[in-house]
């Protein structure tokens, strides 16, 4: 491989050099690489270098048919799959007037937030990686493949679930799911103060992440962060709460703030979440109302959806995931535009954020801020 | 949360040390999480075919985001059922995603998808590196099967009609209540709205399994997917393409189509006429809106003996071709068993005329009220045009040749429908009248009498269930009144001067030892009625009237009095002769006389060209 040329600069009698952190590099999160121009041990550029998990996926869309796309969208990010599936839903059905039934708006809610519980385990993973805490990715995985167990029953994938269509869900709730999931409920709370222990109590993990990243709250308004991020640095926003989509507004759970704006408090934001969810499910469970689980919608081939457009937005792990969905009245989508909440935070504000940090706090921040490449490089 | 910094903290981790892992060491231990041993029991695996159930309709290769899907024509397998072909879906499981959707789709759910995953082959070491990829390719691409049904996974059986992603119910178009649509002639079946219509349009996968069925094969999943757009104009320019007669076909086709419909097989067939009516009624003009190439005049002359749909639809496609065309008619319009046959309530004449009009416009010349071989002799046409169609059906009644059948009051059902549609028919309110056959011809004629205040009787000779006439004109004839009776054989009628009495003996039924409809059966034990009846009408089949053709050609075309042999192109034995419509169909319905007209327009077409 050739090396891009080193960079010398005239007036600093430092010389400078050029460090690649990814694509392939244990402290990124993804395919995909920053570009760093270093001063010693301290970060003085960043470049970052998206396109090498380019698939094209905005473009693939409108070749497809509505339906077809189901197939293609929880692709767009592996940790998170279903909010891809409901916010591209959920625009369809605005688009088409289509009234989900509660009980498919319940069925929506669990896998949201069993999918939020598994991002953040495989977050809390990330936090022992960067650190060098190597039995934290080891739990948080092994739990996290429980809760794969139950998408794996309910929806016959255990990544990619490709369960969610436009009027509801493909299949109705298995016999003892819903005493499983209970079970794995107690099983993750029970969990809970073993990952306090080992992460967030531990002297180590504490010096490592504490004052590392910090993001005040305008800079986190200004460049567009959403999600925990934005709640560690203290700003009360939740699309769950602020603008409430599905069932959110009959269940009760609160947003917790932690508001450093350090790395550490955003991971700490994510545990605390994390048992938020776990209360949503048990109130799904035991609220659930019989019924359908979804409307009927004209055929794949015959699926036209009203010319318009809509920009649906789910809370995810992350942040706001948005859909921009543009349709001219055909049997494909005109356009789609996905909003990533990554896009914000990995491509933009890398830049600002980075700077004057010390090597070895890059991936402590890249992972701390859940930076997910998929999310700009679609 | 307890977030107190600790520095012992980390170190309880310890104690896991000498706790079970959280891996399942498969295949010696099991997940115990499902209801069931392995993996879930929703599982999407490799896919399994039900080859004997499968129509090979495509619609799964069709939805397949993958692409992975191909249908490959089998001579292994037998076809379903008689629209069903031998092609099955063979899956590349090397774009195969696993999504799930081909199952969703399946309209005969004999795809589904199994919980086994696991596939190993050993590429054969003798071959060649050439060689080699071909074999793995083998190996990745395989028609599915029974072999994995054992283990199901994924499934979307039979039955769960809300599981599919078909709408399996049928919007019927709102019709008037048999009391009321028996008081008057008027047309009781409301054609759909623009909702209606766009609704049940949405139910067509667009699979095409109606277009083989079809005896003329319409392009008729553009037609409904244009309906679905909300573009009625585009919808008739592509019925038109092989039919100038939308509308008529849209009130009055037999349509087999529907019977081939893929989402009739779990769910109501798509309307399928009513949706061709629908576009047909919304265009004003078809002319503004027919997109087909008009030839230049080439000059040449053609002649079509008889204005019934087979001439009108020769006379149409040789005109875009070029040609002169003239159509002789006996009667004083035009239309044939259209116009004297059919009933008002069912095409009323001026939707008829619409069609007929929409294509004598083009410049056809129709000559009325001229009878060829007593005005015009058949030699003269063979001598002045350059090439002759003869469509002038079936015109011929069959009778009953039982005793009494000359008596005043008995009336063949061609002859009694002409009457009907003239308005000349006699009083016959409060009459009793006997129809006997089980056609839809008896049908008219029963529910026109209807109409007129009779009291009707059908006799048939076999049972309901085995009557020519279509299963929605005897449902709809019950709904009015109509009585039926099953396996009575006319035997004599009765009356001084005139009908007074019929007569006839409950068969027993005997099954036909070549596996047609049974066969009835009169012996001495069968048990005579007789009943009350002013008038009689048979209508129980007809012959064609060729006798204007000259012997020698009868013969050399090979008449046998019911037939009139042709190829595809409607050409006979004679140069120049064409034949078409119920004469020579083996269906004698208007949309194979419509089909046989298009093709022999192109047959006189080749023929022209061959004679330079």
């Amino acid at each position: 491989m050739e090396l891009r040329p080193l960079n010398v600069s005239s007036t600093n009698k430092r010389k400078r050099y050029e460090l690649f952190i990814g694509p392939n590099h244990p402290g990124i999160s993804g395919n995909f690489s920053y570009v760093l121009e270093m001063e010693g041990h301290k970060v003085a550029d960043v470049t970052p270098d998206p396109g090498l998990l380019h698939r094209g996926f905005e473009k693939l869309m409108e070749r497809r048919l509505w339906t077809q796309n189901l197939a293609l969208v929880p692709r767009i990010c592996v940790p998170e799959p279903d909010v891809n599936e409901v916010a591209y839903c959920m625009a369809i059905e605005h688009l088409a007037g289509i009234e989900v039934p509660k009980h498919a708006q319940y069925i929506r809610v669990m896998v949201l937030e069993l999918a939020r519980i598994a991002s953040f385990l495989f977050g809390f993973g990330g936090v022992g990686g960067t650190t060098g805490l190597y039995t934290a990715p080891n739990w948080a995985i092994g739990d996290r493949d429980y809760i794969l167990d139950l998408f794996e029953w309910l929806t016959g994938g255990r990544v990619y679930h490709i369960y969610q269509y436009p009027g509801g869900v493909k299949n109705d709730i298995p016999d003892g799911w819903l005493e499983k999931l209970s079970d794995l409920l107690d099983y993750l709370e029970s969990r809970l103060p073993e990952y306090d222990n080992l992460i967030f109590r531990n002297p180590i993990i504490r010096d490592r992440l504490k004052k590392v990243g910090y993001l005040s709250a305008e800079d986190a308004i200004e460049n567009g962060i959403t999600g925990p991020n934005l709640r560690a640095s203290g700003v009360n926003w939740d699309i769950r709460k602020t603008q409430p989509y599905l069932v959110y507004d009959e269940l009760d759970f609160e947003v917790p703030i932690t508001g450093n704006g350090d790395s550490y408090a955003r991971a700490l934001q994510r545990r605390l979440e994390l048992e938020e969810s776990i209360k949503i499910l048990r109130q799904c469970i035991d609220q659930i109302p019989d019924g359908p689980y979804k409307v009927k919608i004209p055929n794949p081939f015959e699926f036209r959806v009203p010319a318009g457009s809509y920009y649906s937005k789910v809370e995810s792990s992350r942040g706001e995931f948005g859909y921009y969905v543009v349709s001219n009245g055909d049997v494909k989508p005109y356009r789609v535009y996905i909003r990533g909440p990554s896009y914000s935070s990995g491509l933009y504000y890398a830049k600002k954020a980075m700077n004057g940090m010390r090597i070895e706090d890059v991936p402590v921040w890249i992972h701390m801020m859940d930076i997910c490449p998929p999310d700009f490089d679609r | 949360m307890n977030s107190k910094k600790n520095g012992l903290a980390p170190i309880s981790a310890l104690k896991y040390l000498f706790k079970k892992p959280h891996t399942v060491r498969y295949p010696k231990e099991d997940l115990e999480v499902f209801s069931i041993k392995g993996i879930s029991p929703n599982y999407r695996g490799f896919h399994t075919n039900d080859l004997e159930k499968c129509i090979g309709c495509g619609n799964c290769a069709r939805v397949c985001p993958a692409s992975a899907i191909e249908m490959v024509e089998y001579d292994d397998v037998e076809p379903a059922n008689k629209f069903a072909n031998t092609m099955r879906p063979t899956i590349d499981y090397g774009r195969c995603c696993f999504c799930g959707q081909c199952v969703d789709v399946c309209p005969t759910s004999s795809l589904q998808m199994s919980r086994d995953f696991i596939h190993s082959f050993h590429p054969d070491s003798s071959l060649s590196p050439e060689e080699e990829p071909e074999s793995v390719v083998k190996d990745f691409i395989w028609r599915p099967d029974q072999k994995h049904a054992d283990n199901p996974g994924y499934l979307r059986p039979e039955g769960d009609l809300f599981g599919k992603v078909i709408d399996f119910d049928r919007n019927e178009p709102r019709k008037e209540a048999p009391s009321e649509r028996k008081l008057s002639f008027a047309k009781f079946v409301h054609t759909y709205s623009k909702e209606e219509a766009e609704k049940e349009a949405t139910r067509c996968l667009g699979c095409g399994a109606c277009v083989e069925a079809c005896p003329n094969q319409l392009h008729i999943p553009q037609y409904i997917a244009a309906i679905s757009k909300g573009d009625p104009e585009e919808s008739l320019a592509w019925i038109y393409k092989r039919n100038p007669l939308p509308l008529i076909c849209g009130e009055v086709c037999t349509h087999q189509c529907e019977e081939a419909c893929v989402v009739g097989i779990q769910g109501e067939p798509l309307a399928i006429k009513w949706l061709k009516a629908y576009s047909s009624e919304n265009v004003l003009k078809y002319q503004d809106v027919v997109e087909e190439k008009k030839m230049e005049p080439n000059g040449k002359k053609l002649v079509a003996v008889g204005a019934g749909p087979a001439s009108l639809s020769f006379g149409y496609y040789a005109k875009l071709l070029g040609y002169d065309v003239t159509i002789y008619e006996a009667e004083d319009k035009p239309g044939g068993a259209m116009m004297w046959g059919i009933p008002k309530y069912r095409l009323p004449k001026e939707e008829l005329m619409k069609d007929i009009n929409a294509i004598l416009d083009l410049g056809i010349k129709l000559k009325t009220n001229v009878k060829i071989g007593k005005d015009i002799s058949f030699d003269k046409l063979m001598k002045d045009y350059d090439a002759v169609f003869v469509g002038t059906g079936n015109s011929k009644p069959m009778t009953l040749r039982i005793v009494g059948e000359d008596l005043p009051g008995v009336m063949q059902g061609l002859t009694f429908m002409k009457l009907v549609n003239e308005e000349k028919t006699p009083e016959l309110k409060g009459k009793r009248v006997v129809v006997v056959g089980g056609g839809n011809v008896a049908m008219d004629v029963a529910r026109s009498s209807v109409r007129l205040g009779a009291d009707v009787t059908v006799v048939y000779r076999r049972r309901i269930v085995d009557m020519p006439a279509a299963l929605e004109e005897i449902e709809e004839a019950q709904e009015e009144g109509v009585k039926f009776v099953e396996t009575g054989v006319p035997l004599q009628i009765y009356g001084e001067k005139r009908t007074e009495e019929f007569e006839y003996a409950i068969a027993s039924l005997v099954p036909d030892p070549k596996g047609g409809r049974p066969r009835p059966v009169v012996n001495d034990k069968s048990p005579h009625m007789k009943i009350k009846a002013d008038y009689v009408v048979a209508a129980i089949g007809q012959h064609p009237n060729l006798d204007f053709l000259p012997e020698d050609m009868q013969k050399k075309i090979g008449f046998d009095g019911k037939h009139v042999p042709v190829d595809d192109y409607g050409r006979t034995n004679i140069d120049g002769l064409f034949f078409g419509g119920d004469l020579s169909n083996r269906r004698q319905d208007i949309i194979s006389a419509i089909g046989a007209g298009l093709r022999a327009a192109k047959g006189v077409d080749l023929y022209l060209a061959s004679q330079k």
